[in-house]
């Protein structure tokens, strides 16, 4: 599971999230929304140990990233918005790397099987510098898979992937969720996750605006019970800007 | 195998399999073998030199190289403000931050690969500077040694900054700047209050004797004494000494431990949007990115659609490269002066002829805002309802008119302190024009024949060979037309007497061969494929 504990990040005088606190516990799938700016990527990347926070803990399979950052990214994958490739390496080889890196042991029948479900059979031995953005998520988000996590982030994952990839994507969520993973999602396409996250994160300009579950949102931002997550959506925000 | 050895492994397969590719076809073998050749070219007159001259007298280069890594330390400690951060690839950002690495497990690896790069650059440097040292395995260790030494002397620099604060970094950086600078200038004192002027190599020898200076430049000697040394008992005693100087940083770097991750990705990030800038366009990869649409361009008429597309190039000249014209500019208008101060009463002539070539080749690659900086807009532009011909003229005006605007102003410069009508230099400035326009005629033919994005990477020898091949396809080019217009501008005179008339006649072939080079780009723009795989 994911937990984040008065979670705050300032650069200089900006604050670019402040006093978060929220849990994503395994089965539990979390979209995190804000408009543009509003520390979603922020709050990834220091849950994935890259960025520290200024103020507040936060915990992967409940090892502190701060104070064992390579014991909580063992439990962790994070897919970041349009990922980058080794240009040089073939897709197989993206595998092998990420195998190793998390010492999963036999990975070469997994792999195989993450290589057909996101339709990159053909493009095993293709290189990375030679793939469309679409394939280069969907390499992306094989590597996530991988090894197994308790936990996933995933940073705008339906951005370039075509139809197929985004059902096959949605589907694959879903059942790592099943399976116990706690799972981040965030997106600005708000009608294709809609189905898929089970929690709501609204984030405004570093703050947060809502935290629970997704059918509590309409409740909270919504006049209907059956309000989209859309409406749901600019509700909070334009609440806030009024 | 620990994954990061692992990732050196693939990599490196990765480079011979990049290397090897192309080697299955013919052409890939003759580029491979042509770049493998340019650069035997290179090293050898450096070998001759080192193997039929007398080599440097070894004291001198122990007098000297002190004094330049002292030089090339100083100039990485002025440079370290700001937000400098160890530079990782994207790709590394992506996959091994989140992964389960330490921080110092990623410092290990990235000066493993330094080390890769640096073995691969030693040989060669040490090629080049072997008639400066006794032996090779001497000069190639005291480089690599020596490269090491910088390579991670500025990684601890920017760790140590990491790790103090930036306003503690400063302040200390300030003292320290000011200690080395004081040592310097107490050593040079006594010279200058006898009232001499000394040069650099005297400079370094008072530095090394006075006893600041001993002291400062005490972990820098070994380097050159290991270049040097020529016995083998005395290479290896050097050796360790330069290799222990090297793990005092080399502790420094892993003591510190520095939470360097945020400060590297920012830099990867930044790093990889010049990566995108110099593949769009040369001048403006080097300034920083675009910040606000200040400036404007008035519109430009209609002109069958090549208006709108000239209009388009040079907007992003202004906003893009505003400073750097500006510098070029003022550059240009002080080549006059500058030579003036330094051959009063000569013929600049030739010296300004020469500037002018010289700034043609060096600037000429710069200004991109052509073909060359729209590879990845070329589909959009062929989506637009104008002709190959329009898009083309469009496209080859802005690099035109400012690699024109800077010869005008090094000619105007020049006949300013000149104070007077010199032929040579009207016949170039009349000529400047028509000859750009050629010239980047030339150049976007041939880029769209054989587009390319970025520069060869270490071992590249087929990247290398394409490089030079194209250069010289260029120069092959423009010799033939310079050569046929200087002919033809020669007999006119010759036949008429009249300098007006030759430069009137070289003028007007030469536009004609500008203009006959618009079908010719426009058919490469034409058959240009968008779909096709650029060689990165």
């Amino acid at each position: 599971m994911i937990q984040v504990s008065g979670f705050h990040k300032s650069y200089k005088d900006v604050v670019a999230v402040a006093d978060l606190s929220f849990e994503v516990l395994p089965g539990q799938v979390l979209g995190l929304l804000g408009p543009n700016g509003a520390g979603k990527t922020t709050t990834m990347r220091s849950i994935a140990g890259i960025i520290p926070p200024t103020l507040g803990r936060l915990f992967v399979a409940g090892r502190d990233v701060q104070m064992d950052p390579v014991g909580a990214k063992q439990q962790l994958a994070y897919v970041p918005d349009d990922p980058k490739l080794f240009e040089s390496l073939t897709v197989w080889e993206h595998l092998r790397f990420v195998a190793a890196a998390y010492r999963v042991g036999e990975f070469e029948l997994y792999g195989k099987q993450l290589l057909e479900q996101f339709e990159l059979v053909e493009k095993r031995d293709a290189l990375a510098g030679e793939l469309s953005r679409g394939m280069r998520q969907k390499v992306a988000i094989c590597c996530a898979y991988l090894h197994r996590p308790a936990a996933i982030l995933f940073d705008e994952p339906l951005t370039g992937l075509d139809p197929r990839g985004i059902r096959t994507m949605k589907d694959s969520v879903r059942t790592m969720a099943t399976e116990g993973a706690a799972v981040v999602v965030s997106s600005h396409l708000l009608a294709l996750v809609e189905d898929l996250v089970t929690h709501l994160l609204i984030l405004h300009r570093g703050r947060s605006l809502f935290f629970g579950p997704a059918g509590d949102a309409r409740g909270a931002f919504a006049a209907t019970g059956d309000a989209s997550l859309e409406e749901v959506f600019l509700r909070a925000t334009e609440e806030r800007v009024g | 195998m620990h994954p990061l050895v692992m990732l050196y492994r693939l990599q490196g397969r990765a480079l011979y399999r990049r290397m090897t590719r192309n080697m299955r076809s013919l052409k890939g073998v003759l580029l491979g073998g042509f770049g493998v050749a340019v650069i035997a070219l290179w090293l050898a007159p450096s070998l001759w030199q080192a193997y039929r001259m007398p080599r440097t007298d070894p004291a001198q280069v122990r007098a000297v190289a002190p004094v330049i890594m002292l030089a090339m330390s100083l100039l990485a400690l002025v440079t370290s403000g700001g937000e400098k951060a160890v530079a990782f690839t994207p790709a590394e950002v992506d996959f091994l931050f989140p992964g389960p690495f330490t921080r110092r497990a990623l410092l290990a690896y990235k000066i493993g690969k330094a080390l890769a790069g640096l073995l691969f650059s030693s040989v060669l440097m040490s090629v080049v500077f072997l008639r400066h040292a006794p032996r090779w395995p001497q000069a190639w260790a005291g480089l690599f040694l020596a490269m090491l030494f910088m390579h991670l002397l500025s990684m601890s620099i920017t760790l140590v900054a990491q790790s103090a604060g930036e306003r503690a970094y400063t302040r200390t950086r300030k003292i320290v700047l000011g200690a080395i600078l004081l040592a310097v200038g107490a050593a040079v004192w006594p010279a200058l209050m006898k009232g001499g002027r000394p040069g650099f190599f005297e400079v370094a020898r008072m530095l090394r004797e006075s006893r600041l200076g001993a002291v400062v430049l005490a972990p820098l000697e070994v380097f050159g004494r290991l270049f040097t040394a020529h016995g083998w008992g005395e290479a290896l005693g050097y050796a360790a000494l330069a290799a222990g100087v090297n793990a005092v940083l080399l502790f420094v770097v892993f003591y510190l431990d520095a939470d360097y991750l945020e400060a590297a990705a920012a830099k990867s990030q930044a790093v990889y949007a010049r990566l995108q800038r110099v593949r769009k366009g040369g001048l403006s990869a080097i300034g920083g990115p675009m910040k606000k649409a200040r400036e404007s361009v008035p519109e430009l008429p209609y002109l069958m659609g090549a208006g709108p597309i000239a209009w388009r190039q040079m907007t992003a000249a202004v906003r893009n490269s505003k400073g750097l014209l500006f510098v070029m500019l003022i550059l240009a208008m002080s080549v006059g002066p500058l030579l003036f101060s330094t051959k009063p009463g000569n013929s600049l002539t030739g010296a300004v002829v020469g500037s002018m070539l010289w700034i043609t080749f060096i600037v000429g690659a710069w200004l991109r805002f052509d073909f060359r900086g729209d590879l990845d807009q070329i589909d959009h532009l062929k989506s637009l309802p104008v002709s190959g011909a329009a898009v083309s003229v469009g496209q080859l005006v802005t690099p035109t008119l400012l690699m024109s605007l800077c010869h005008l102003a090094i000619v105007g410069s020049v006949l300013g302190v000149m104070r007077r009508a010199d032929p040579v230099l009207l016949t170039a400035a009349v000529l400047c024009v028509p000859f750009n326009a050629l010239l980047f005629g030339v150049e976007n033919f041939i880029f769209l024949l054989f587009p390319t994005r970025a520069a060869a990477t270490p071992g590249d020898f087929q990247g290398y060979g394409r490089q030079i091949l194209v250069f010289f396809a260029k120069g092959a080019l423009l010799l033939v037309v310079g050569g046929v217009v200087g002919l033809a501008g020669f007999i006119v005179f010759k036949v008429s007497g009249s300098l007006v008339g030759a430069v009137g006649v070289a003028a007007g072939l030469l536009s004609g061969a500008a203009v006959a080079m618009v079908p010719a780009v426009a058919w490469a723009y034409g058959r240009f494929d968008v779909a096709g795989d650029v060689p990165a």
